[in-house]
């Protein structure tokens, strides 16, 4: 203690004004943290990324308050707890949704649940459930650790607004699985939700005359320090982790080169109207295909190189009937992709979206065999096979996805192929079989969450923004038997 | 019962008034006793000194002035230090804390002091409301560094930092006054 030190308790004993002096308050810093974090947890304002950033702040002043609190009773050390685990919980969820983590978890899991909004993973259900557990527990831990502080005082507990605070965030967790939305339901809890906040404020003051036996626990990181920490944390995750999983891997194979020996259905196809340079493209087995091909329809446009917009292909559609003994005809389909050679090659993520018969005619369609192809800067051919799969889009049409990168050693074009069969249920009768080929594009070499392309396209067709682009083609096609198909009907 | 109708049943003396006001303000009593005096029999003594005090006194509060909490810490505030001045003077051979004043300045030393100290609450009165917590807690409450640290969900050395920031502060607003 220096002179100064001296000088100032000796007169700080001289008598200020009341009016200068101000109790100290122990719980009033302790409770409002954790008012905020729980109102920062629970309302979510979903723009601007304060979806991420607000929730970040509230689990951080949550586990704060809560720091302060732990040695003060069970209730407290309890609730303390859960706000560590729900810390360590959010911030999982941020690492995950960062990373493909949260795909590959999905679909471990698989199935989904039912909301009134529509189906979600399973996955995302449990963790919501699991996320929102640990935070009622939480509020649980508060609610006995306050009504432990009063008791222990000999007064009557004034902790209605903590436990009704436990009501409510346990009933977000139904209202949350069924999927409830809308103001007029929504609106009367937020409201009640609000009350029960400001009560909860207030109950410091009331904790100020029953718990100043106070036992704050020591700290090793300071509040300030560790609310920029943990931001600054959740910051890099965002900011860092999507740039490692901007592409997806390309398993590039080195086709071996084989002899045409399918010139008949070759020359066969030109006859029909089959494009020539796409032809070119075709390989033996792609072209046994059309094999017994009776008609051929074309649709798409081609486009000169600095027409398209970034990252687009341009589609062309090959619609040919051919004859099958098991059906009587089938008609296979051929999507062909045109990447410009300053399109082809980098560039993050790519997606394909096959809407087969949206119209709802009957018909029985197979998912997609995709190929891209195109030369190295050696000259060598190299191509990538496309994994379809057939997932049902937001509207409830069956479709058909892939996801993939555009390889980064590419000279000239690149093409993607393919191919798909619809085989009539009436085989005697000309079918209408409408299709539409979408292709997504993902521009921005940072994305969160982490999304793939198959997701935006499922999720609907959107303008152009700085993240992604989508172009589609939609064609109408027949399926008609030999004799009755006529390229120009439709 | 709200403090209003506390302070109105102690005043006129009602029935159980005193106990009701000590179910919900001894806590806050201890709170304050407790950095100043070490001891636990001092403490109790002067606990039942300041209960004594609010009821013979409380006549005198007026809830227009200042908060009823306010009140009783500076009361409860200034008994435990007179506790601790008087504790130090009977300790026979033992030296004064030379925190605490002299008990025997002349009127002249008392009015120069009093313009010390009201330049001293001047200051204090210009702190943010954060840094004037800390200063009141340390120098008026007493409170040990380590204990403003933990409720205030601080590092003992970022509080100990705060403070000394504060220190500086008043030192050089204050400047010649205090070094006089």
């Amino acid at each position: 203690m220096d002179e100064f030190d001296r000088l100032l308790y000796a007169n700080s004993q001289l008598p200020p004004e009341l009016t200068q002096l101000e109790p100290p308050r122990p719980w009033k810093k302790p409770i409002g943290q954790i008012c905020w974090g729980l109102a920062l947890i629970t309302i979510t304002l979903n723009f601007l990324g304060l979806n991420i950033i607000l929730p970040a702040a509230g689990t951080v002043l949550l586990w704060l308050g809560l720091r302060t609190l732990r040695r003060e009773n069970g209730g407290f050390r309890f609730a303390y707890a859960c706000a560590v685990l729900y810390a360590a919980l959010r911030l999982t969820a941020v690492l995950f949704q960062a990373t493909p983590l949260d795909h590959w978890l999905a679909s471990l899991i698989g199935r989904e649940w039912n909301t009134s909004t529509g189906p979600v993973p399973l996955y995302y259900a449990l963790w919501t459930v699991l996320i929102q557990l640990v935070l009622v527990l939480a509020a649980g831990g508060l609610w006995q650790g306050l009504k432990g502080v009063f008791i222990q005082a000999g007064q009557k507990p004034r902790t209605a607004a903590a436990g009704g605070l436990v009501i409510l965030e346990a009933l977000m967790l139904p209202m949350a699985l069924i999927g409830l939305e809308g103001w007029l339901l929504v609106g009367p809890i937020l409201i009640l939700w609000v009350c029960l906040i400001m009560s909860l404020r207030k109950v410091s003051r009331s904790l100020d005359q029953a718990g100043y036996a106070l036992k704050a626990a020591p700290v090793r990181v300071s509040g300030g320090l560790a609310l920029w920490l943990w931001l600054g944390l959740h910051l890099l995750m965002i900011a860092a982790l999507p740039l490692l999983f901007s592409r997806l891997p390309t398993n590039i194979q080195m086709p071996t080169p084989v002899a045409d020996s399918n010139s008949t259905i070759r020359a066969q196809l030109l006859e029909l109207g089959f494009p020539e340079d796409i032809l070119a493209g075709l390989d033996d087995s792609e072209l046994a295909r059309f094999e017994g091909a009776y008609g051929l329809k074309k649709s798409g446009y081609r486009s000169k190189d600095d027409e398209f917009p970034d990252g687009m292909p341009e589609i062309i559609t090959v619609e040919v009937p051919v004859r099958d003994e098991r059906y009587g005809f089938h008609t296979v389909y051929l999507a062909y992709l045109y990447w410009t050679p300053n399109e082809a090659s980098g560039g993050y993520m790519e997606g394909i979206q096959v809407a087969q018969d949206y119209q709802g005619v009957t018909v029985r369609t197979t998912v997609p065999d995709g190929v891209l192809k195109w030369q190295d800067r050696a000259g060598n051919a190299c191509a990538i096979p496309l994994e379809f799969w057939r997932e049902a889009d937001s509207a409830g049409r069956p479709c058909c996805y892939a996801n993939f990168s555009l390889p980064k050693d590419v000279s000239g074009p690149m093409e993607g192929f393919l191919f798909w069969e619809a085989m009539p249920s009436f085989p005697e009768t000309v079918s209408v079989y409408n299709f539409s080929v979408t292709a997504a594009h993902r521009r921005s070499f940072w994305q969160y969450p982490y999304t793939l392309p198959s997701e935006i396209l499922a999720s609907g067709f959107y303008p152009p923004s700085w993240q992604w682009r989508m172009y589609r083609w939609t064609s109408e096609g027949q399926l008609a038997p030999e004799g009755m198909y006529d390229p120009r009907k439709y | 019962m709200e403090d209003v109708q506390l302070v109105h049943a102690l005043q006129t003396h009602q029935d159980g008034a005193m106990e009701q006001f000590q179910t919900a303000y001894t806590p806050l009593l201890r709170y304050i006793i407790a950095p100043i005096l070490p001891d636990e029999r001092d403490r109790e003594e002067c606990l039942s000194d300041v209960l004594l005090r609010v009821w013979n006194s409380i006549g005198a509060f007026d809830p227009g002035k200042a908060a009823l909490t306010t009140w009783l810490t500076h009361l409860t505030r200034n008994a435990a230090l007179n506790r601790r001045r008087a504790n130090e003077r009977r300790r026979e051979g033992g030296n004064l804390d030379e925190t605490l004043p002299d008990a025997a300045d002349g009127p002249e030393q008392s009015f120069l002091k009093g313009e010390t100290a009201r330049m001293l609450w001047a200051a204090v009165g210009r702190l943010g409301r954060r840094d004037r917590e800390l200063f009141l807690r340390k120098y008026y409450y007493y409170q040990p560094t380590a204990q403003i640290a933990a409720e205030l969900g601080l590092t003992l050395r970022a509080a100990e930092g705060k403070l000394y920031r504060i220190r500086k502060h008043l030192r050089e607003e204050l400047g010649g006054v205090f070094h006089g």
